[in-house]
């Protein structure tokens, strides 16, 4: 059913859209605007675009073409948010490939076309065009074009060591960048700092997508269990009735996680697998003789 | 906001000027038809209107590309706008490259920058299309539970060393009055959390208190009661290490070829004890009173496992 409309109104609307769009002489938007071949009159668009400018629109002659500069009904950007966005901006030529910057940048030119422009200087919009490269830039394309290839294996140098695995993800800490890779020989997660990586190259397809990293089974006693909110967003974590918890982790590297433990002291006590309770009761016992009296 | 000039152009369209008017309106939020009658009132440019045109200028709405609802909220029939053609369209892949920035930003930035990154994607996401892109990029996993402007209220005290009586839930004592002299917030990036640092009557060493369980502030003292404790400094060396990633409270004060010596300024003793017991076996050496604290924890841990 055709819904009546106001003529006028939705002309107006037309324009905002056109613009929107790209600049457009008058011609154009007199052109687009005559569906019933009436003849729109350039004297009628100049009425309509001095109501837009009433309403707060600023439309800017450009050569002979005409640009919707701001739009009051755009995203509200202020100073605080062009710079957030300059810092993403930066942030991104360090830690992303630079397919992936790319992408970063074009949402945020989206974002900047569809928001009033009055705290975007051509300085910025230059700035997040830019390409600047962090020291990592290399390393981080190919473990990124590796990473767009499903369940590939990998063999990475690592120091002197030779790493058959799949990638999982970039995982980041202070000043550092660590791969997370599930380690197909020891069958556990290991996070490998980035600078230590000597080689990484494509070797065959996993059979499977599925990630067999053994999971941590531990419990966690007194106010350690009230309080304990995972930092993991995969983490499984069942309650006691009598006010413990069992966690269950698959995906953190083991080390990070028997670090994580130790500090909870006799408020924690792992579970199973069973080689890594015997591994951290060693851990215990070596540290219990470095800090005997 | 709309702010109309004064003595401003009169050869303007005022049913097209109309329609914008509306169109900003629907952009703050679901209104009644009532509401937009109201706002139109006090509008010098607009006359009173009929619900008839504000029908019609709805449909001219419609009719543009925007996505109208005319429908229930909190018991009234309100116009709710869903989606409008000026909006941002994301593929797939440039969502799950903006997520991994984003993830990347939680874990390495400052918090102060992080909320503000919220708060800019709160205003953008506002103009994406998709529902279940805007939930991804919205998800900041654990600020999701912080409190913003408390948090803002926080830091304030903190910057002017104010001593305040908060509510805390406690997980031990449950919901608690707790009076503190604020100094500053921290995001531990070990455990992604938020916390407000500060100092108790009577004790003698920092304290730190879970942002997400802090409820309000009660009080605010201008002249605080709590005496400032002296900082007390620890030395610990450990071997040196690609791993290694010094905290916010410790510097390097010696660099020798296998090890550096690191001055660690205390806020609490017992995560003093815990950051070095994390360290493992690259610590070469630490004070006596810590020694004896972490043998003593090491002690009734090995008897778990027994």
């Amino acid at each position: 059913m055709n819904k009546r409309k106001i003529e006028t109104s939705y002309r107006i609307m037309q324009i905002i859209k056109l613009l929107c769009e790209k600049p457009r002489t008058i011609e154009e938007i007199c052109c687009a605007l005559d569906m019933e071949n009436k003849g729109v009159q350039k004297e009628t668009i100049t009425k309509y675009f001095s109501t837009l400018r009433e309403f707060g629109c600023i439309i800017k002659k450009e050569k002979t073409k005409f640009v919707l500069k701001e739009f009051p009904c755009f995203i509200q950007l202020n100073k605080e948010d062009i710079d957030t966005l300059k810092l993403l901006s930066s942030f991104s030529k360090e830690l992303l490939s630079k397919n992936q910057n790319n992408k970063i940048a074009n949402i945020i030119s989206k974002i900047i076309d569809k928001s009033n422009n009055k705290y975007i200087s051509e300085t910025d919009k230059n700035f997040i065009k830019e390409n600047i490269w962090g020291k990592y830039k290399e390393k981080i394309e190919i473990i990124s074009d590796l990473m767009q290839e499903n369940n590939i294996k990998v063999e990475i140098t690592y120091k002197e060591e030779k790493i058959t695995s799949k990638i999982l993800n970039f995982k980041y800490r202070k000043n550092k960048i660590y791969l997370l890779v599930f380690d197909e020989k020891k069958l556990i997660n290991r996070l490998l700092l980035i600078d230590n990586i000597n080689n990484i190259k494509a070797l065959s397809r996993s059979a499977l997508n599925v990630n067999f990293a053994k999971t941590t089974v531990f419990k966690l006693k007194g106010r350690i269990a009230k309080g304990y909110v995972s930092p993991y967003k995969d983490e499984k974590i069942t309650y006691l009735e009598n006010g413990d918890i069992i966690v269950e982790n698959q995906h953190t590297d083991k080390n990070i996680l028997m670090k994580r433990l130790i500090k909870y002291f006799d408020m924690c006590e792992i579970l199973s697998p069973k080689n890594e309770r015997i591994e951290f009761k060693n851990n215990i016992d070596n540290l219990i003789k470095k800090y005997s009296p | 906001m709309i702010i109309v000039k004064e003595n401003a152009n009169r050869s303007i369209n005022l049913t097209g000027y109309r329609i914008l008017f509306i169109l900003q309106l629907l952009t703050q939020g679901p209104i009644s038809k009532k509401e937009i009658t109201e706002s139109i009132k006090n509008n010098p440019y607009l006359k009173n209107i009929s619900t008839d045109t504000i029908r019609l200028d709805i449909n001219t709405l419609k009719s543009v590309g925007f996505e109208i609802e005319h429908t229930d909220d909190n018991n009234e029939k309100k116009y709710i706008l869903l989606t409008n053609p000026l909006q941002i369209s994301l593929t797939d892949s440039e969502i799950k490259t903006l997520n991994q920035i984003k993830t990347a930003a939680i874990e390495l930035w400052d918090w102060k920058n992080i909320i503000k990154l919220y708060k800019t994607f709160e205003k953008v996401t506002k103009f994406i299309k998709d529902k279940n892109q805007v939930e991804e990029i919205m998800n900041f996993g654990y600020f999701m539970q912080i409190d913003f402007k408390l948090l803002e209220e926080l830091n304030k005290y903190c910057r002017l060393k104010n001593v305040i009586t908060l509510l805390y839930n406690s997980p031990k004592n449950g919901i608690m009055p707790i009076k503190i002299k604020t100094h500053n917030i921290v995001h531990d990036k070990n455990t992604n959390k938020l916390y407000l640092i500060g100092q108790f009557e009577n004790y003698n060493y920092l304290s730190y208190l879970r942002i997400e369980k802090i409820i309000k502030v009660e009080r605010i003292e201008l002249k605080g009661t709590i005496k400032e404790i002296e900082p007390v400094y620890k030395i610990y060396q450990i071997k040196k290490d690609e791993n290694f990633v010094l905290e916010d409270n410790e510097k390097i004060i010696k660099e020798e070829n296998d090890y550096l010596e690191i001055q660690a300024k205390i806020i609490n003793d017992f995560h003093y004890i815990q950051r070095i017991v994390t360290l493992g076996d690259k610590i070469i050496k630490v004070d006596n009173e810590t020694k004896k604290k972490i043998y003593e924890n090491l002690i009734k841990t090995r008897n778990i496992y027994n």
